[in-house]
C-alpha cells in the first residue's frame, strides 16, 4: 500500500468536446487520486478516454466541469504564465509519436526542455549527454530524429521529460508507435526511473502484456472509471 | 543553443519555402529601390538642370518686391553700380559663398532681319559662368559642360540662342540677329549680335525664345550700370538655407530691403516633376510593399501551420507563448535582413549595367535627355530596408500568435 502523499487529485470531473453541433462526453464524473511515486497505467479500449484524461492530468487541457488539484492547488486558478512554468517544472510528457524537434539533435532536444525551465545555460548540454548516456544513447548525441529508430527516438523523449526533473511524468501511448520487443524495453526502462528516481509515471495503454506488468490501474470504458 | 540557433535551423528546415519568402524580400527591395534610385536620378537631372544648366545658382538675391513688380517698374528694382558692390562684398564675405554673380534679365523682339519673333534673355558674366559649371548638386561637384558665351572683350556681342528659337527663325551659329527692347526708362533699343552657339535650354518653355547674352553688353543694351539680380552658389548643398538667411541677415543689418528665393522656388519644372514623381513612386511603393506583405504573410502561415504540433508540443513543455512568437519573429527578422541584404548587390549590379548600357530618356517638362541611372539616398535604402524587415517580422508575428492563442491541445491534435 503507497502511503505517499496524494499528488493528483481530480473530484467529479467532466471533459465535453463538441464536433460541429455533436456533443461528446469524453470523461464522465471521474473521481480519482494519483499519489507521489506512483506508477500507474490508464488502460481501456480506443475511445475510452484514456487520452483526454492524460491531457488533463498533464495541464494541457482544462475540464469542463470538476476541479483538478495537483499538490491541493487548483491549477486552474493560476495565470498562464504560471501554468507554463508549473509545466515545465512539475510535468514531464512522453507523446506517443514523440513529437521531437527535427531541427534539433537528440542532446539538443533534452536540452531544449532544460532551457525552457532555466533559460540559456552551459550545463544544459553537459547534464542532457550524461542522462542520454545513462539511456544507452551515447552514441546517438548528435543524431537528429530522423537518424533514430522510434526506440531511439522515444528513449530520447523520456529523457527530455526526464531532465528536469519533474515530479510526474505522463506518457501517452508511449509503446505504441514500437514494436513489442522495443515496447517492453521502453516500459522497464520508464518503470527503473521510476524505482530509481522516484518519479511518479502515468501512462496509457492498450498492449495486454504491458497491463500484466503493472500493479496500479485505472480502466477506462466510454469516459468513466471501471470499479 | 539559443534561440537564434532555433530560428536559423529552423530556415533550413524548409529550404524552398525560405528561399521564396528571401526572394520575395529581395526582390520587392530590388524593385522600390530601383524605382527610388531612378526617381533621386532624375530629381538630381532636374537640379543640375535648374540651378547649373538654367543658370538659377543656389539663390538669389533681389530688391524686395522684385519678383512682383520688377516688370512693371524695372528701374525701380535695379540695383546701382555701388549698391550692388557693397552687396557682392557682403555676400562674398559669407565663408560657405563660392559666388555671387550679378544678372540682368531682359525680353523683348529678336528680327534675323525677315522675320522677328519674341526672346527672354538672361545676361551673365562669362568667366562667373565658369564657376557656376562647378556648383555642388546634392553634395556631388562636377565640371559640367554647360552652354556659355565668350569671356573675352572682342567678343562681347556673341550670343547663345536656344534650339527651337534657332529653328523658327531658320538661324545658324555665327548668323547676325537684332536684339530690340527696352531700356530701363522704357526707352526702344537695339542691338546687334552674333549667334555664337545654338544648345537646347532642357526646358520646353524656355527652349523658343532664350537668348544668353554678355552681362555688360546687356547692361549697354538696358542703358544701366547695375543688376537686377545676384545669384550665388554655396560650398554646402545641405546649408543653402542657412547661408540664405545668414546673408539676408547681414543685408538687413546693413540697410538693404532685399528678398530671395532658393533654385527650388525658382525653378519652373523641378517642383511640378518632383510632385508628380513623389506621388507615383508613393502609389508604387504601397502596390509593392502590399503584395510583398500578402505573400509573406501567405509563407509565413503555411510555415507555421506546417509546425503547429511542434508548436503545441513547445506549449506542453512549458514554452511562453512569447517565447514561441518571439522565435517565429526571430525567422522572420533573419529572413527580412538577408532577403533585403541580397538585394543591395542586385541594385549595384542594375546601376552599374544601365550605366553601361548608357540609355536617356527626355523626363516630362524637360527638353533635353536625361542619362537612365541609380543614384542611392541612405535615407531612402535605410527605410526601404527597415520597411521589408518589419513587415517580414510583423507577418511572421501575426502567424505564430493565431497558433500560440488557441489551446495547447488543439495544436498537438492537428495531423501533420
Amino acid at each position: 500500500m503507497n502511503n505517499n502523499k496524494i499528488l493528483i487529485e481530480f473530484q467529479k470531473v467532466n471533459k465535453t468536446y463538441f464536433l460541429g453541433t455533436q456533443k461528446i462526453d469524453a470523461l464522465k464524473d471521474i473521481n480519482l487520486s494519483i499519489k507521489d511515486k506512483d506508477f500507474t497505467a490508464i488502460i481501456g479500449p480506443s475511445g475510452s478516454g484514456k487520452s483526454s484524461l492524460l491531457n488533463l492530468i498533464s495541464f494541457i487541457d482544462t475540464p469542463s466541469e470538476g476541479k483538478i488539484l495537483y499538490d491541493n492547488v487548483n491549477v486552474e486558478n493560476l495565470k498562464e504564465i504560471d501554468v507554463a512554468k508549473f509545466r515545465s517544472n512539475k510535468v514531464g510528457i512522453i507523446f506517443q509519436n514523440f513529437n521531437l524537434i527535427p531541427v534539433f539533435s537528440a542532446t539538443e532536444n533534452v536540452a531544449l526542455a532544460l532551457q525552457i525551465q532555466n533559460g540559456n545555460n552551459k550545463e544544459n548540454m553537459e547534464r542532457s549527454k550524461e542522462l542520454l548516456n545513462e539511456l544507452g544513447l551515447g552514441n546517438h548525441l548528435n543524431h537528429k530524429p530522423s537518424y533514430l529508430s522510434g526506440g531511439q527516438k522515444q528513449r530520447v523523449a523520456i529523457a527530455r521529460a526526464l531532465i528536469t526533473n519533474p515530479e510526474i511524468i505522463i506518457a501517452d501511448e508511449p509503446t505504441s508507435a514500437l514494436d513489442s520487443k522495443t515496447g517492453m524495453e521502453i516500459i522497464s526502462l520508464m518503470k527503473k526511473i521510476n524505482e530509481t528516481k522516484k518519479t511518479t509515471f502515468i501512462f496509457s495503454t492498450h498492449d495486454p502484456r504491458i497491463i500484466n506488468e503493472v500493479e496500479k490501474k485505472i480502466e477506462l470504458i466510454d469516459g468513466q472509471i471501471k470499479n | 543553443m539559443n534561440n537564434i540557433v532555433f530560428a536559423v535551423r529552423n530556415i533550413f528546415r524548409n529550404r524552398k519555402r525560405s528561399v521564396v519568402t528571401i526572394f520575395t524580400i529581395c526582390l520587392g527591395f530590388t524593385a522600390l529601390g530601383v524605382i527610388g534610385g531612378m526617381l533621386n536620378n532624375i530629381f538630381s537631372r532636374l537640379k543640375e538642370q535648374a540651378i547649373v544648366n538654367e543658370k538659377v545658382g543656389h539663390f538669389t538675391i533681389s530688391k524686395e518686391g522684385y519678383d512682383e513688380n520688377g516688370k512693371i517698374s524695372p528701374q525701380e528694382y535695379l540695383w546701382t553700380k555701388s549698391e550692388l558692390e557693397k552687396i557682392k562684398s557682403i555676400v562674398k564675405s559669407n565663408q560657405n559663398v563660392v559666388l555671387a554673380t550679378p544678372r540682368l534679365s531682359l525680353f523683348g523682339m529678336v528680327s534675323n532681319g525677315n522675320s522677328s519673333t519674341i526672346f527672354i534673355s538672361e545676361a551673365i558674366e562669362p568667366n562667373d559662368d565658369k564657376i557656376l559649371s562647378k556648383t555642388n548638386i546634392d553634395g556631388r561637384v562636377k565640371d559640367k559642360s554647360i552652354v556659355s558665351i565668350p569671356a573675352t572683350e572682342d567678343k562681347k556681342d556673341v550670343v547663345a540662342i536656344s534650339e527651337e528659337l534657332s529653328k523658327n527663325l531658320k538661324i545658324k551659329q555665327g548668323d547676325n540677329l537684332t536684339l530690340l527692347t527696352s531700356t530701363k526708362d522704357g526707352i526702344a533699343n537695339a542691338l546687334d549680335v552674333v549667334i555664337g552657339e545654338v544648345y537646347n535650354t532642357g526646358n520646353p518653355g524656355t527652349n523658343d525664345k532664350f537668348v544668353l547674352m554678355n552681362f555688360s553688353k546687356a547692361q549697354e543694351l538696358y542703358d544701366t550700370d547695375g543688376a537686377q539680380r545676384l545669384v550665388v552658389t554655396v560650398k554646402d548643398f545641405s546649408k543653402i538655407e542657412e547661408t540664405q538667411e545668414q546673408i539676408l541677415n547681414q543685408l538687413k543689418q546693413k540697410g538693404f530691403k532685399v528678398e530671395s528665393k532658393t533654385w527650388d522656388k525658382i525653378s519652373l519644372s523641378y517642383g511640378k516633376v518632383k510632385t508628380m514623381f513623389g506621388v507615383i513612386f508613393r502609389v508604387l511603393s504601397i502596390i509593392i510593399s502590399f503584395i510583398v506583405l500578402l505573400t509573406l504573410l501567405n509563407t509565413m502561415q503555411m510555415n507555421v501551420n506546417e509546425r503547429t504540433k511542434e508548436i503545441g508540443t513547445l506549449g506542453a513543455m512549458g514554452m511562453l507563448k512569447k517565447t514561441i512568437v518571439k522565435i517565429f519573429c526571430l525567422e522572420g527578422l533573419i529572413m527580412g535582413v538577408f532577403g533585403c541584404l541580397l538585394a543591395l548587390p542586385i541594385l549595384l549590379f542594375i546601376k552599374l549595367l544601365l550605366q553601361w548600357l548608357n540609355i536617356t530618356f527626355i523626363p516630362p517638362v524637360a527638353s533635353s535627355e536625361v542619362l537612365i541611372d541609380l543614384i542611392f539616398k541612405a535615407p531612402t535604402i535605410i527605410s526601404v530596408f527597415v520597411m521589408f524587415v518589419v513587415a517580414s517580422v510583423v507577418s511572421s508575428f501575426f502567424a505564430a500568435r493565431r497558433i500560440t492563442n488557441q489551446p495547447i491541445i488543439n495544436s498537438l491534435n492537428q495531423s501533420n
